[in-house]
């Protein structure tokens, strides 16, 4: 590794450092700015869900307080905080106490990491194919006729496709389930038929994220083509006689392609906090879910743990990307 | 060979994907496979999200997540009695029978012969009094802690079958209250050979090998995960054995999550569900019309539903300014179109109400002849009136101003209208009565900021749910109490009786009613006394109740027969409600 390239490493890693460390902190402190006491919140909430009873509010406001903390002086709490981090411990969730974050966040992640993750590199692979194609001279009628439509679909926002997917394939034509993630009675084990029944299900979903990005990808590979195509090195290439595919591949989308992967980076971090809407449509397990009933039921360890992941993964991912630049762009190792 | 092992490597690696997304299955033992048809599917109850949580804590007290385990009352739990709200019948099931002694300090409680827990061992006295004297002395967050400390002084076991408790004051209506109602609460008996010595506020009541959780159900836990919990039927269940009962049908019962009406909706129509979470009328008549076999508590709409034991009611914060002057709180009253409510809010599907007395009430308590009765009529509750409301006003000393919205000494009346996202539909129509009758009104935003806000009393009218009367009058009349009142600022410690009311002429009343058993004769002075209260809190108005909550519970008739209705009412319909066990053991196969 050249000295250059060495530096180049070392700035993108304490930049990643900082950025976490700037955001953890900021994650920390913002829901402790919100008006209101989440643990008046949390007795409210047991009192609602205990029905018709009376509770001896003192003593468990006096009890909570102690069990989250709460009772220390705020920079005790953010040391602490930093120190339940770094053993990986998002602390209890509020709403579902005694439930720890990590592991409400580590069974949703997965589900929305499945889906998202796959829906986005589908939609991304085949949407800046179809840009690029589109862009690139003698695209074909096919091409010319699908892009227009991904674009119009793009247009509409995932939920309304979710609903109108749900309407058409499982209302009317039966094709695919409603809602869930699995067949209500399918016994989860690790066989075929497990697999099937998740991939059944997720086949809505997943259509109403694919097919409202492709357009997006299509659209900015589209633009980024078109640039790419006055430059000289492509008047060059064909000039040189290399075949149409060659230069198509190795002159036209690679250096098209320089941007979309920034976005994608972008949209893969985003893939943790998962789809909230199309989630909650489809009845599906995920993050979204998660934080759309963390947010509405106040449950702040959880949204604090659902944000922190997202930041972190989006730092990452960006980290990576900024790796792999130097790969695809030889510029940049200068 | 090759493309076999093509095959069998991109089967493995899609199994592995899977073993990722299936991260969150905590399997209990290998779980065999059982036929749709003799599977009972149910959602919990209510807005809940599409992941279940604390999927390996089933400690049944643990106030927190006591909804969460709103499956073990009919599952793995059994209850000493039951009720049948709807004739107010009392169906003994661990229990046999009860009695108090004449000044209602002690109750005797009978066990049935041939009860056992789930690994054999006998259920006795033992049993409950390890129960009540655990909930008595247990930490404040365990459910139902105060009430048994405040009310549960020691027990005695005179022999195995035989519970001997002793109050620390008279209490007529214990055993119904926390034996016998199940309504929101549950109390379930704990076996004391497994839980004697665990921490009630930690222990996590989970281990599969240990046969835990264990009741006395018929059923027993085989898998729990986010997606799904899942009960196998138990063929060693005590109610065959002692021929007290055939064992129920259904030989799985699956819970699965459920986040929105709409996906409840749709799971009905794919016949993924047999009952659970209730539907909105139009959901449930759009789904209906998609499947014929979806049925309600009624075979007509649009009150297709059956009655939830509450109402949905304007609460007054009777400590601030405008709302502690009755003039306001009887005008608003005039005010309050129920049927128009009724009708917009909720398409005609809840009936309108004047009293927080639910509809279980209306064949023992509201007869005809009833004192009770001829007070609701006297008063006029429902009784729309812009001349009323203006009466009202005048009476307060309120005036028009130039804009024509009440003010009183230059200062108009500014309401800003509250709710929890449950009751959201009323919202806006309700607002815009309060409009038409003059007042400046406004509504507030729609999120849980009302849950602190109302239990610390900072707001000054909510849209709540007044949940009371099931069983006798008193069980709504003692939230008018002064005792649940709290200074501003201070906790209330039940959000039912949130009002705030203070009113010393009827904390006598409730405590006379409080110390004597109910009674339905007209003659009685418990009758008397229920007349009285219900007068003051119909004249004093600090709560205004508006439509009865009537759900459209939905069950689902393509694999399931024998579900309660309003022709065969054995039981009520809901869920989370403890004499939901009742109906598991009166399902039968369709043959479907």
């Amino acid at each position: 590794m050249s000295s250059d390239l060495f530096r180049y490493v070392l700035r993108r890693v304490i930049q990643l450092v900082l950025v976490v460390f700037v955001a953890v902190s900021v994650n920390f402190l913002i829901p402790r700015l919100l008006p209101g006491d989440p643990v008046a919140t949390l007795i409210a909430r047991m009192q609602t869900a205990g029905g018709n009873q009376s509770i001896d509010i003192e003593a468990i406001s006096a009890s909570y307080y102690a069990k989250y903390g709460l009772d220390q002086p705020l920079f005790a709490q953010y040391l602490n905080y930093w120190g339940d981090i770094l053993r990986l411990d998002l602390g209890v969730s509020f709403a579902n106490f005694p439930e720890k974050v990590t592991l409400m966040i580590a069974r949703a992640l997965p589900w929305s990491v499945g889906l998202l993750g796959a829906a986005t590199l589908f939609s991304f692979v085949v949407g800046s194919w179809l840009g690029a194609r589109l862009a690139w001279p003698g695209a074909g009628r096919l091409v010319r006729s699908v892009v227009p439509g991904m674009m119009v679909l793009a247009a509409i926002p995932f939920y309304l496709l979710a609903i109108i997917l749900v309407y058409v394939f499982a209302v009317e034509l039966r094709w695919f389930p409603p809602a869930g993630g699995v067949q209500t009675t399918t016994i989860m084990r690790m066989d075929w038929a497990t697999v099937r029944d998740i991939l059944h299900h997720a086949v809505l979903p997943f259509a109403a994220i694919a097919l409202g990005n492709i357009g997006f990808w299509a659209l900015g590979m589209r633009s980024q083509t078109v640039s790419v195509l006055g430059e000289d090195y492509i008047t060059f290439a064909e000039a040189k006689g290399l075949a149409p595919g060659r230069v198509f591949f190795w002159y036209g989308i690679r250096n098209a392609f320089l941007p979309q992967i920034t976005a994608l980076a972008l949209s893969l971090g985003a893939v943790v906090s998962g789809a909230i809407l199309v989630e909650v449509i489809f009845n599906y397990p995920g993050l979204g879910t998660l934080l759309y009933t963390a947010i509405r039921g106040q449950d702040y360890y959880v949204i604090q743990g659902v944000v922190l992941v997202l930041i972190v993964t989006l730092a990452v991912m960006l980290f990576i990307v900024d790796l792999i630049y130097p790969l695809l762009d030889p510029r940049i190792r200068r | 060979m090759p493309a076999m092992t093509l095959s069998s490597a991109f089967r493995g690696g899609i199994a592995a994907l899977a073993l990722i997304s299936a991260a969150g299955f905590a399997v209990a033992q290998d779980v065999a496979d059982v036929p749709r048809n003799q599977t009972l599917v149910l959602t919990p109850w209510g807005d809940q999200p599409a992941q279940f949580a604390n999927i390996e804590n089933w400690n049944p007290y643990l106030t927190s997540i006591t909804k969460q385990r709103d499956v073990m009352q009919y599952t793995i739990n059994e209850m000493l009695f039951y009720t049948n709200l709807n004739t107010g019948e009392l169906v003994p099931w661990q229990g046999e029978s009860f009695s108090y002694t004449d000044d209602f300090m002690s109750a005797t409680i009978t066990l049935r012969d041939g009860v056992t827990w789930a690994d054999g061992t006998a259920f006795t006295a033992a049993d409950v009094k390890f129960t009540l004297e655990a909930l008595r002395d247990a930490p404040p967050e365990i459910n139902g802690s105060a009430s048994f400390n405040e009310w549960v002084a020691s027990v005695d076991t005179p022999d195995p079958l035989t519970v001997v408790i002793t109050f620390n004051k008279p209490a007529p209506r214990f055993v119904r209250d926390f034996m016998a109602l199940g309504h929101e609460n549950h109390y379930p008996i704990l076996p004391a050979h497994i839980w004697q010595g665990q921490d009630i506020a930690t222990f996590t009541n989970y281990d599969p090998a240990a046969g835990l959780p264990m009741g006395t159900g018929a059923y027993r836990l085989v898998a729990t995960s986010t997606n799904q919990q899942i009960f196998d039927r138990r063929d060693d269940w005590w109610g065959v054995a002692s021929g007290f009962q055939d064992a129920p049908a259904p030989a799985r019962i699956i819970l699965t999550p459920v986040s929105s009406d709409e996906a409840m909706g749709q799971l009905h129509i794919a016949n993924q569900v047999d009952g659970g979470r209730q539907l909105l009328i139009g959901t449930f008549e759009a789904a209906r019309a998609q499947n014929p076999n979806l049925i309600s508590w009624n075979p007509e709409g649009p009150v297709w539903g059956a009655p939830d034991g509450c109402a949905y009611s304007i609460f007054f914060n009777n400590m601030v300014p405008p709302y502690d002057d009755v003039n306001i709180r009887r005008a608003f009253n005039s005010a309050m179109d129920r049927t128009e409510l009724a009708d917009i809010a909720y398409e005609g599907a809840m009936p309108p109400n004047t009293f927080a007395f639910s509809g279980y009430m209306a064949g023992t308590w509201l007869t005809p002849d009833s004192p009770l009765t001829a007070m609701l009529d006297s008063h006029g509750v429902d009784n729309p009136s812009q001349e009323d409301v203006d009466a009202h006003m005048a009476a307060g000393g309120y005036v028009r101003d130039a804009e024509g919205f009440w003010s009183k000494d230059g200062t108009r009346v500014e309401v800003l209208m509250r709710t929890p996202a449950f009751i959201q539909p009323l919202l806006a129509p309700v607002t815009q009565q309060l409009i038409d009758a003059g007042f400046d009104a406004r509504q507030g935003a729609v999120d849980d900021t009302w849950l602190p806000d109302m239990q610390l009393g900072n707001f000054g009218t909510m849209l709540f749910v007044h949940c009371g009367s099931l069983s006798e009058p008193l069980e709504t009349l003692q939230h008018y109490h002064s005792k649940w009142a709290r200074p501003i600022g201070e906790a209330i410690p039940n959000l039912i009786a949130g009002f705030r009311y203070e009113n010393p002429a009827m904390d006598e009343i409730i405590d006379r009613m409080d110390a004597v058993p109910a009674s339905t004769d007209p003659a009685s002075a418990y009758m008397a006394d229920a007349a009285a209260a219900l007068d003051i809190a119909l004249n004093d108005m600090p709560v205004i109740h508006l439509i009865d909550e009537f759900h459209v519970v939905t069950f689902n008739s393509t694999y399931w027969s024998g579900w309660p209705s309003a022709s065969d009412p054995y039981a009520a319909p809901y869920t989370p409600w403890e004499a939901f066990n009742l109906v598991i053991h009166n399902l039968q196969p369709t043959g479907n």
